[in-house]
């Protein structure tokens, strides 16, 4: 036998492909299957919503830590009674049967949010710039169009879903993870279009019922759109875009159900009305 | 913040990868072609006539190569689907071939190496979070032959 010594010419051992074209390859495919299974899952959310009753969304939802909730009682704010009592009046004209609890949250945030488990956490910031009850009552009205839609839990649903695959798949502390989590931030909960108009129209409807007309519906629509550009109010803009649209939407719907439009009522806890309800001597002792 | 990280370690890991992969070839293939005259089998017996054996002793040579991080993380892609992973196989393939040349270059005045073996193992096997790193071992026999004249 005969030994030849030769050298390797074609490397038979290795796999002559080119890595940045197998790393696309891979990580478009693990995308598009991540992709798919949030629209699946996200559609299969859709569908437990509609099943989940207040009774079992209570029972999940009322254990859970939000931060929103933890208000100190010694902060507490006299405006939060008007504010429920408010909210009370308009869900028994909307005809809801579950009770809704309005947190008033000091915060400079330009919000309001609907919670799972019938919480409206409602931030001062947002107060402060309104000067109507109308306007407060359309802006509860809406929240309240969110239960009745029942947004509240199809929106952290979807966040719930994107977060429960990628933790499956890359485990709890991995990055993608923890990239996915903010969609969780509540505070950001991201409704569609097409849900913040219908909550729009509930909040049309109930200050339609409780007022008997439908002034101030737009005025902080307006207010916002007039300050588009401030910093303070990108909060409220992040989950409800595309204002000028939904003013129109607004004013189309109120022109479709024959609403008019009356004089409007004066905030109860403006400067004036506090006064009426704590009279000076109260905070100022002789 | 994290995301950022994690995309500068996947590039530094390709261009100094590459980089190290290639330069790393490229001496293999050198060294491989200067001890081409050494004849190294696996054989149990010496090939051909040999003159008188002076002397027969164990060599060995063995590396440890590391993979870098964007070939780890492909290789974490690919096991989602399956198949070859192609980024290891270079790895394993560079580390084989370093360690025979290693071994040869322990006994360059040797006549013939027979019995060769190549073992491997993996470092940190099993523990998540570190640097995936292969140790492959080649040994044999080195023959020393007295020189024949002519």
């Amino acid at each position: 036998m005969r030994y030849r010594p030769s050298i390797l010419k074609d490397n038979h051992n290795i796999s002559h492909t080119q890595p940045l074209k197998e790393f696309a390859t891979l990580l478009g495919g693990i995308l598009t299957f991540l992709a798919l299974s949030y629209i699946i899952l996200g559609l299969l959310v859709d569908l437990a919503v509609a099943h989940i009753s207040v009774a079992m969304e209570t029972e999940l939802f009322n254990h859970t830590p939000f931060s929103f909730l933890t208000i100190d009682p010694d902060s507490f704010d006299p405006r939060q009674q008007k504010l429920q009592q408010l909210t009370d009046e308009l869900r028994a004209c909307l005809e809801m049967e579950r009770q809704i609890t309005v947190h008033l949250k000091n915060s400079d945030t330009v919000n309001a949010v609907a919670l799972p488990g019938g919480h409206i956490v409602f931030f001062t910031g947002l107060l402060d710039t309104l000067d109507s009850e109308n306007s407060l009552s359309f802006i509860l009205g809406h929240e309240l169009g969110h239960f009745k839609n029942r947004d509240h839990l199809r929106g952290l649903g979807r966040g719930l879903v994107l977060m429960t695959i990628a933790s499956t798949m890359t485990g709890p502390n991995s990055v993608l993870t923890k990239l996915l989590t903010p969609t969780l931030q509540l505070s950001q909960a991201n409704y569609s279009q097409n849900s913040e108009t219908k909550a729009d129209e509930t909040g049309l409807n109930s200050l339609n019922c409780y007022y008997g007309h439908v002034g101030g519906a737009t005025i902080f629509f307006e207010s916002l759109a007039s300050q588009q550009s401030d910093n303070k109010f990108r909060h409220y803009f992040g989950s409800h875009p595309q204002i000028r649209k939904r003013i129109n939407a607004i004013r189309q719907q109120a022109e479709k159900n024959h609403y008019t439009v009356k004089k409007l009522t004066p905030l109860l806890f403006s400067e004036n009305s506090l006064k009426n309800l704590y009279p000076p001597e109260a905070d100022h002792p002789p | 913040m994290e995301f950022i990280i994690f995309i500068c370690l996947l590039t530094t890991g390709y261009f100094f990868g590459s980089w190290a992969e290639k330069k790393h070839y490229k001496s293999i293939v050198e060294r491989e072609q200067l001890y081409l005259y050494l004849p190294t089998t696996s054989s149990k017996k010496p090939l051909g006539k040999l003159a008188p054996v002076k002397e027969s002793k164990l060599v060995t040579g063995s590396v440890v190569v590391s993979v870098d991080y964007f070939k780890r993380v492909l290789a974490g892609l690919r096991s989602f689907f399956g198949g070859n992973i192609a980024s290891y196989e270079t790895l394993v393939d560079r580390a084989r071939r370093e360690a025979i040349l290693r071994m040869k270059e322990s006994c360059p005045s040797a006549t013939q190496l027979i019995n060769l073996r190549i073992e491997t193992s993996s470092i940190a096997k099993g523990a998540k979070q570190q640097i995936g790193s292969v140790e492959v071992l080649a040994y044999g026999t080195a023959i020393y032959c007295h020189k024949t004249k002519g």
